[in-house]
């Protein structure tokens, strides 16, 4: 059966993994739904991979947007990759692509029972292959950048713009014990971590001094440069306030940073992802 | 307020017929105390509250905060409303909410916009429908950040219900705050098309003049308005609040930056509105009223005294403005804002009979310790005043959500929509209830919309409230999506309709 891209995930991976079973075509369990989409109400037999809304579908009746071109028939079992559309009474999904059970069959036999930790786990697993570095290690001291300790010791007003969603960044400094992806070059790497608040940055790691874990690094995202670019100019050249001279990487996903004290659930993943690039 | 026990089962209906139940009559900077007011302002009116959490989102705890709403003039059973609540399937979309029953049910339907690496959410978003063209427009800052900068996109779709993600019309790197109005001009050169106005605090503007107006007359190509025409202490604030008039006037209030004290955070601002009388199109735009010193932007207030990084309790707070404009009358409109007086968080009203040449040189009201003014007027030329206001003190703390009404600006007929803990839950971001609510009207009907603690107790409901989310009444518990678990409480958005 052929899928298309979802509207809902740009990059094409469907959220919600799960094998249904067509009870109902042309209908929809939410009245929300347009009476004009190529819909079928799904009875939710298994979920292999899923966020903690849909995994919560598993033996409910949900309505599915059909991938386009697919014309499956009642009664019959399909794999369905597919994304969430309407949250309402009921839920309801596109799919962007569907598949015959034999293959789910086979599918289902290699994953683990929690669909929400498995999608977890692949995005985590995603996560770490995009990653410039990935290091395991204990943050020694946490700092201003320059340009902010040169405004507070200023006490001016600057060009900065003033802002509720201002990120406030820090330095940390990590003392690298295991490197698993990449080459810092040196036993310590610097990691520019927002330490705002706002809703723009909440979910952005916030370091401490003695924290101890595993750090997946990209440079050249979201933090200026200290010192001298402005905020706001583009193609900035990342230097570090904590250690001069030294690159600044950031750890702006929830996922960026994994603690010593779950790790072990995690491991798996991470070697995963990273040992086909250093094999 | 004191909790009392509620014979009611698990029927918290949330339309009620009220005036027994919390509509109060009060005068002028007595907000909290009962007088005997008109008849026509404490006249019954149906009151409709609803707990928008859908219930196959039974189990979500998310920060639903600073939400807007949107009603379509030309088919009001549609409505959609905007919070910071991420895409339940966690995809790179963002969620709108949306009703087509007049605001009784609701569904998340994910089209805006977002990242799915950045929490599959906006960092900052607002809707408004069009008059007549059933298009639905939404201003948002969009994640992820680039290059260190917000992102503004001014965003339209036709379909609200479907899953096409709205197209993006504007895409603007350093700009904070949209909040978007629209109408449909229905006469003149502009006929049939869409006005689309969206207030903003753009960091690009030169010499530091950030208040900004894009706007458009066709719903499709923007043009960027800077307001501001006095020097700043660097900036504007990020409060920008257009108001439209069908005949083609177009108000806007903004926070006016003034001084900065680095010792102390604590500044001045001039709560300035401007107004153009041809949709924008006057020479200059939004040049039409002037003030005293010859420039561009009456000044409501001069020096008003604000501190960027103070609270509210748990609630954020740094000058909020609203601004509505009386749909009967275009010279009539009506500005509140905020601001800190002898160390209070404090929330004025005044209006204009003039077309804002003119202001009440005194407040019609005055509300200490509230935040979250939102302003509209209904077809009756009844003004509609929405605020937040935090009482009690310590663990005890409440935020209490008051909908005010009156027909004459000095008496007033409150009702308390929401009497809700201040304290918890424990705050997962900034802002915890929003920098904004938000009111309309469409005919005589006041719609409004607001975040607030979700804990499903009738006592914190005067006027009744509807939950889709499962849930118990009688046990004032939140329940899982099997009806058993009990989920903590957490901040919901709440719709509410009040028919006059």
């Amino acid at each position: 059966m052929p899928g298309k891209t979802s509207t809902n995930d740009v990059s094409g991976e469907a959220k919600f993994l799960f094998k249904g079973t067509i009870q109902k075509l042309g209908a929809s369990t939410l009245a929300q739904v347009p009476k004009n989409e190529p819909t079928a109400i799904v009875h939710v037999d298994e979920v292999l991979h899923a966020p903690p809304a849909l995994a919560k579908t598993l033996g409910k009746l949900i309505t599915v947007k059909l991938a386009k071109g697919t014309k499956p028939k009642v009664g019959e079992q399909v794999l369905f990759h597919a994304n969430g559309w309407l949250f309402g009474g009921s839920v309801a999904v596109e799919s962007v692509k569907q598949e015959k059970p034999a293959v789910a069959k086979t599918m289902l036999a290699a994953q683990p029972s929690d669909p929400a930790r498995n999608l977890a786990d692949r995005e985590l697993h995603n996560r770490v292959a995009n990653a410039d570095m990935v290091v395991e290690g204990e943050v020694s001291s946490v700092h201003l950048p320059q340009t902010e300790s040169l405004l507070a010791a200023k006490a001016v007003n600057s060009a900065k713009p003033v802002s509720e969603h201002d990120p406030k960044w820090r330095e940390a400094v990590i003392n690298v014990g295991v490197v698993h992806k990449g080459d810092p070059g040196t036993k310590q790497v610097v990691v520019r971590f927002p330490s705002s608040t706002d809703v723009q940055w909440h979910r952005a790691p916030k370091f401490h001094t003695g924290d101890r874990g595993v750090w997946l690094l990209q440079s050249g995202q979201g933090a200026p440069a200290a010192g001298a670019a402005p905020e706001g100019a583009a193609g900035h050249a990342m230097a570090a306030t904590a250690i001069p001279g030294a690159a600044v990487y950031t750890a702006l996903s929830p996922m960026d940073f994994q603690p010593a004290n779950k790790l072990a659930a995690v491991a798996s993943v991470i070697r995963g992802a990273v040992e086909p690039e250093n094999a | 307020m004191p909790k009392r026990k509620l014979a009611a089962g698990n029927t918290g209906s949330g339309k009620s017929r009220v005036a027994a139940r919390g509509a109060r009559s009060t005068s002028p900077r007595r907000a909290t105390t009962g007088v005997r007011a008109r008849k026509k302002a404490t006249g019954a009116q149906n009151v409709l509250i609803v707990n928008m959490i859908p219930k196959s989102l039974s189990s979500e705890t998310n920060q639903d905060s600073e939400p807007t709403l949107a009603v379509n003039p030309a088919n009001p059973l549609q409505i959609a409303a905007s919070a910071f609540t991420p895409d339940p399937g966690g995809g790179s979309l963002a969620p709108i909410y949306v009703s087509t029953d007049g605001g009784n049910t609701w569904v998340l339907n994910s089209i805006v916009p977002s990242d799915s690496a950045s929490g599959s959410m906006t960092a900052d978003i607002t809707v408004a429908f069009s008059s007549t063209s059933n298009v639905l427009y939404a201003g948002i800052i969009r994640l992820p950040i680039v290059n260190n900068n917000t992102r503004l996109n001014i965003l339209s779709t036709k379909n609200f219900l479907g899953s096409t993600k709205m197209k993006v019309l504007v895409n603007r790197i350093g700009v904070d705050q949209p909040y978007v109005e629209a109408a449909t001009a229905s006469s003149g050169a502009e006929k049939g098309k869409d006005q689309v106005f969206v207030g903003s605090n753009d960091f690009g503007a030169p010499n530091g003049k950030t208040a900004t107006i894009d706007r458009s007359s066709n719903g499709t190509k923007f043009s960027t308005v800077r307001i501001e025409s006095r020097t700043t202490s660097g900036q504007d604030g990020p409060s920008v609040r257009p108001a439209i008039h069908s005949d083609g006037t177009v108000y806007a209030v903004y926070h006016a930056w003034r001084t900065f004290d680095s010792n102390t955070g604590n500044r001045t601002a001039d709560i300035v509105v401007v107004r153009d009388d041809n949709w924008g199109n006057g020479s200059p735009s939004f040049g039409a009223l002037q003030d005293t010193d010859g420039l561009s932007g009456k000044r409501v207030v001069q020096n008003s005294h604000f501190n960027f990084d103070d609270f509210l309790g748990l609630e954020r707070t740094g000058g909020a403005v609203s601004m509505a404009v009386d749909p009967t009358n275009s010279s009539v409109a009506y500005v509140s804002w905020a601001d800190t007086q002898n160390g209070v968080y404090t929330v004025h009203l005044r209006k204009s009979s003039d077309r804002g040449v003119t202001w009440s040189a005194n407040d019609l009201k005055v509300v200490a310790s509230a935040t979250n003014p939102a302003l509209a007027v209904n077809n009756q030329g009844v003004i509609g005043f929405l605020y937040q206001q935090l009482v009690g003190t310590g663990a005890a703390q409440r935020f209490v959500t008051h909908f005010q009404h009156s027909d004459d600006g000095q008496n007033w007929t409150d009702l308390v929509l929401a009497d809700t803990p201040a304290n918890t839950p424990a705050k997962t971001f900034d802002p915890y209830l929003g920098d904004y609510a938000h009111l309309l009207s469409l005919g005589s009907d006041f719609y409004g919309i607001f975040s607030a603690n979700n804990q499903p107790d009738l006592t914190h409901f005067p006027n009744g409230v509807t939950y889709q989310r499962n849930h118990d009444f009688n046990k004032a518990q939140l329940l899982d999506t099997d009806g058993a678990t009990v989920v903590d409480p957490s901040i919901d958005p709440f719709f509410f309709k009040v028919s006059l």
